[in-house]
C-alpha cells in the first residue's frame, strides 16, 4: 500500500520509543511477567543441574521431566481459555495460574530428592504456566486500543524478556557465592512468584467484555468452537501452524550454528542470552511496526528473517561477527512473530471467546514447533544435517508463500474494528 | 463462582471495553493497595536475604576445618595397605574430599587429602579427579585433573559438562572421563553424553570416542546421535569396554584406544566393568518402564555372552561398579531421605549370590580399589 515513502517518518518514530498508548493494564501485566519470568527461569535454569547433578537423576529421568515440563502447558491451555470466556474473568484464571507456580516453587523446597515427588510439581508448575498464557493475553487485547495491539503485545514480550533474562542470571550468582544452595534459588524464585502475583492480584484490572443478554452456559464453548469455522481465524490457524512446523526450534539452530562456525560448546547456554538480548531490544519496535504496516507481514518478514537464519547456518563464515549477525536475526524474528501474531490473532477472535481463541492458536503452534523439531532432529539422524537444513528451509519457503497468499485473500486484517465490538 | 480475591471494587463487575485512546478509565487509587504491595516487598526481600545469610553460614560450618591440615601421617598408613579411593560426604574435616581407607576395615578409619572433586578414580599411582565442587555458578568450568600418589594435581583438562563416569586403565597409562553435555539432544531428552580418552603419560587428550570407528556385525556404524559412556579398561591398556546409544537402544562395545575403533559385541548393556581376572562384565540394565525408570545389576561372561541377574541386590543401582575383588562387586547407593540430608554409601555385594548387599563404607561414593 505505502511501501516506497514511510520508512523516514517510521523509523524516526520507532526510535523514540515512546510508550504512548499503551495502557497501564498492559504494563502491570508485563510487570507480573517479569517476576514470574525472574521466578521460572531461575528454576529451569538449575533444575538440570539440581536433578541429574545434585539428586543423581539418570538422563532418562530428566528427560521424563523435561518432557512432562514442555507437554503440559498446551494440553491445559485450551481448557483454561475456555473457562476464562466462561467466567468472563480472564484476570481470576490467570491469577489462578500464577498462585498454582508460585506454590510449586513451596514443592520444589518441600519434596527433596523423591523424583515423583519432582515431577508432580513440575507438573503443576506447567498446569500453572497453561493457565495463566491465554487469558493474560487475552487481557492485554482487551485493555489495549485496537490500532496499537502490536505494540502492546511488543511492551509485554520486552518486560517478559527481561525477566526470562534476569532469572538465570540471579541464579547462577546466587550458586556462585553460595555453592550447591539450590534451596536458596527456590526460595528467592518463591519470592519472584510472590512479587509477580502481588502485582496481578493488587493492580491489575479485570477486563472482559459486558455480559451477553442471555448468558447460555454452553454459549462460550460453542463460540469457542465457532471459531474452528469462522474462515478468517482458521487460515490463521492454519497459516501459523504451518509456519512454525516449518520452524526447527532454538536448540537445533544453535547446534548448527556451533557445526557451522565452530565454537566451544560450552558457550551454547550464551547464545540464549544474547538472542534474547536481541529479542527483548526489538519487541517494542517490531510491535510498533506492525501496527504501521500491517502485522501479517511483519509477521510473514519475522519468518524471512528465519529463513536467513537456516541460510546462514549453511553459509555463513566462521568468526564472531556471523555468529552475532545470526543471532541477532533470531532474536528479531521472535520479536516479530511472537507478540504480533496474538496481535493479529485479538483483531480477528471475537472478545467474548478472546481467551479461548488465542489459547487455540498457542497452542497450535506450540505443538507445530513441537512436531517440527522432532521431524528435523529425525531428518538430522538419517539424512545429515545440511539436508535436513535444506528440507526445513524449502518447507520454510513454501510456508511463507502459502501463508501470504491465504493471509492476503481471507483480509485477516482488513479492519480492527471487531477487536471491541466482539 | 466465587474470586479467590476481591476482583473489581466497583459495582457492577465487568469494567466495560478500554476508552479509544488505550487508557484505563479512572479509577479511585486506593493507597492501601500499594502499602500492601510495599508490604510484600519488604516481606519477599528479607526472606530471601535471611534464608541466604542462614545459608551462606550453614555452608561456611560444613566446610569449617576443611581448611585443617591434611594428616600426611594417616594418609601414608592406609596408603601403604590395599585401600579405598572415595570422596567422602561425612560432615566434617573431609567432607567432598577425595579420601581413603583401608579396605581391611574401611568404615573404621578413613584420611582426607586436600583434593575436592565430583568423581574420582585411582589406578596404578594415577588419579583423575572429574569437575570440581562447586555446582552451577559462573565460575564452574567442569575441569578435570590428573594427580599423582601424592595426591598433587597434575595435568587439567578442558571438560565441559556435568561429570559422570571416569576410569584409569589398569596399567595406569590411559584415563577415561563421561560428562553430560546439555542441548545435544533430541525432544526425548534433554542430554548427551561426550566420553573423552587421555593419555595420562603425556599428559595430553586423545580425543572424543565419537571420533573412533565403529563397526557392527562387520560393516561400519554410525549415526549423528551416537553417544558413549561409561569406558572400563582391561589389563592389556590398549583395549576397553563402553557403552553405545543410538536410536534408544544401548549396545556393549569393545574397542581398542591405539586403533581407535570399538565393535559392537553384545546389546542393552550400560556401564560395563571388567572383573579383575577379565573374564566377566558387571553392569546395569534398565528394567520396568520409562515412566518409573530402574536398574538392575547383571553380571556377563564375556567367553559365553550369557548374562545373569544380580538378584540380590533388588534396589535400582545407577553406578558403575567396581569390583573388590572376582568375587564382589562395589557401588553407591542414594540413601533416600531429603536433599540436603540424603547420604550415598558404597555398598558390597557377592557376585555369587552367596548373600545379601551389606554397606562397605558409610557416607560415601565414587570408589576406586586400590591394592
Amino acid at each position: 500500500m505505502y511501501p516506497v515513502q514511510l520508512p523516514r517518518a517510521l523509523l524516526v518514530d520507532l526510535g523514540r520509543a515512546r510508550w504512548e498508548g499503551v495502557s497501564r493494564n498492559v504494563v502491570l501485566l508485563g510487570l507480573t511477567s517479569l517476576f514470574t519470568d525472574v521466578s521460572s527461569e531461575m528454576v529451569s535454569a538449575v533444575l538440570p543441574l539440581y536433578l541429574v547433578f545434585y539428586l543423581g537423576l539418570t538422563p532418562l529421568q530428566f528427560g521424563i521431566v523435561d518432557g512432562l515440563y514442555q507437554g503440559v502447558t498446551a494440553l491445559v491451555a485450551v481448557a483454561a481459555a475456555i473457562w476464562a470466556d466462561r467466567w468472563r474473568r480472564p484476570k481470576n484464571v490467570a491469577g489462578v495460574g500464577y498462585g498454582l507456580s508460585a506454590l510449586c516453587r513451596v514443592g520444589l523446597l518441600a519434596v527433596g530428592s523423591a523424583w515423583t515427588g519432582l515431577a508432580a510439581t513440575v507438573v503443576v508448575d506447567r498446569v500453572g504456566k497453561g493457565l495463566r498464557t491465554a487469558p493474560r493475553d487475552a487481557l492485554i487485547s482487551l485493555s489495549s486500543a485496537p490500532a496499537a495491539l502490536g505494540l502492546a503485545f511488543g511492551v509485554h514480550r520486552a518486560l517478559d524478556t527481561t525477566g526470562a533474562m534476569a532469572g538465570p542470571l540471579l541464579a547462577f550468582g546466587l550458586l556462585t557465592l553460595i555453592p550447591n544452595a539450590f534451596d536458596v534459588v527456590f526460595v528467592a524464585s518463591l519470592c519472584a512468584a510472590v512479587l509477580g502475583l502481588g502485582v496481578l492480584v493488587l493492580f491489575v484490572e479485570n477486563r472482559s467484555v459486558a455480559a451477553p443478554p442471555e448468558p447460555a452456559a454452553s454459549a462460550t464453548v460453542a463460540l469457542g468452537l465457532d471459531l474452528l469455522r469462522a474462515p478468517r481465524f482458521r487460515v490463521l490457524l492454519v497459516a501459523g501452524v504451518g509456519l512454525s512446523l516449518a520452524t526447527m526450534g532454538d536448540g537445533f539452530v544453535y547446534l548448527g550454528l556451533q557445526r557451522r562456525l565452530g565454537f566451544n560448546a560450552g558457550f551454547l547456554p550464551l547464545l540464549y542470552v544474547v538472542t534474547a538480548l536481541f529479542y527483548l531490544t526489538l519487541a517494542v519496535p517490531a510491535g510498533r511496526l506492525a501496527d504501521r504496516l500491517g502485522r501479517a507481514r511483519v509477521l510473514l518478514g519475522g519468518y524471512v528473517l528465519l529463513l536467513a537464519v537456516y541460510l546462514a547456518s549453511l553459509l555463513a563464515p566462521a568468526g564472531l561477527p556471523a555468529l552475532l549477525g545470526c543471532l541477532l536475526l533470531l532474536g528479531a524474528h521472535y520479536a516479530a512473530t511472537d507478540g504480533v501474531l496474538m496481535a493479529l490473532a485479538s483483531g480477528v477472535v471475537p472478545a467474548a471467546v478472546r481467551s479461548s481463541g488465542l489459547a487455540l492458536l498457542t497452542t497450535g503452534t506450540a505443538v507445530g514447533r513441537l512436531v517440527g523439531a522432532v521431524a528435523y532432529g529425525s531428518l538430522w539422524t538419517w539424512a545429515g544435517l545440511q539436508s535436513a537444513t535444506l528440507a526445513f528451509g524449502t518447507g520454510l519457503l513454501l510456508a511463507i508463500v502459502l501463508a501470504a497468499i491465504i493471509l492476503a485473500r481471507a483480509q485477516v486484517e482488513a479492519d480492527h474494528a471487531c477487536t471491541v465490538a466482539g | 463462582m466465587p474470586a479467590p480475591w476481591p476482583v473489581d471494587a466497583r459495582p457492577g463487575a465487568a469494567p466495560g471495553p478500554p476508552s479509544p485512546d488505550g487508557k484505563l478509565s479512572a479509577r479511585p487509587r486506593v493507597p492501601l493497595r500499594g502499602l500492601v504491595f510495599a508490604g510484600l516487598c519488604v516481606a519477599c526481600l528479607a526472606l530471601a536475604v535471611g534464608y541466604a545469610a542462614l545459608a551462606a553460614r550453614r555452608a561456611g560450618s560444613a566446610r569449617a576445618g576443611g581448611s585443617a591440615a591434611v594428616d600426611a601421617t594417616a594418609l601414608g598408613a592406609i596408603a601403604a595397605q590395599p585401600h579405598l579411593v572415595f570422596l567422602s560426604t561425612a560432615v566434617g574435616d573431609t567432607y567432598g574430599k577425595v579420601s581413603l581407607a583401608p579396605l581391611a576395615g574401611p568404615a573404621a578409619g578413613r584420611a582426607g587429602t586436600a583434593l575436592e572433586c565430583e568423581r574420582v578414580y585411582f589406578a596404578a599411582g594415577r588419579g583423575l579427579c572429574l569437575g570440581n565442587n562447586t555446582v552451577g555458578g559462573f565460575l564452574s568450568t567442569y575441569s578435570a585433573y590428573s594427580f599423582d600418589e601424592s595426591f598433587t594435581p597434575k595435568t587439567t583438562f578442558q571438560q565441559p559438562g556435568i561429570p559422570s563416569r571416569v576410569r584409569i586403565s589398569p596399567d595406569g597409562r590411559y584415563g577415561a572421563m563421561t560428562v553430560f553435555i546439555t542441548g545435544h539432544s533430541y525432544a526425548d531428552t534433554g542430554f548427551s553424553t561426550a566420553t573423552t580418552l587421555v593419555d595420562l603419560d603425556a599428559g595430553q587428550a586423545i580425543g572424543n570416542l565419537e571420533e573412533f570407528s565403529v563397526t557392527r556385525d562387520g560393516a561400519p556404524f554410525q549415526a549423528p546421535d551416537f553417544n558413549f559412556w561409561g569406558v572400563t579398561f582391561a589389563r592389556d591398556g590398549s583395549r576397553f569396554y563402553a557403552t553405545l546409544r543410538t536410536s534408544g537402544q544401548h549396545y556393549l562395545v569393545e574397542g581398542d584406544v591405539a586403533q581407535r575403533s570399538m565393535r559392537v559385541v553384545g546389546e542393552n548393556v550400560e556401564c560395563p566393568s571388567l572383573s579383575p581376572d577379565n573374564t566377566r562384565i558387571a553392569f546395569k540394565r534398565q528394567v520396568g518402564d520409562a515412566t518409573r525408570p530402574a536398574w538392575q545389576l547383571y553380571l556377563r561372561d564375556l567367553a559365553t555372552g550369557q548374562e545373569q541377574p544380580l538378584a540380590a541386590e533388588s534396589r535400582s543401582v545407577d553406578d558403575q561398579v567396581e569390583w573388590l575383588d572376582d568375587g564382589h562387586i562395589l557401588y553407591a547407593l542414594a540413601e533416600s531421605g531429603p536433599a540436603r540430608t540424603s547420604a550415598t554409601a558404597v555398598w558390597v555385594l557377592p557376585v555369587d549370590g552367596s548373600g545379601p548387599p551389606q554397606v562397605f563404607l558409610p557416607q560415601g561414593y565414587s570408589p576406586a580399589v586400590v591394592r
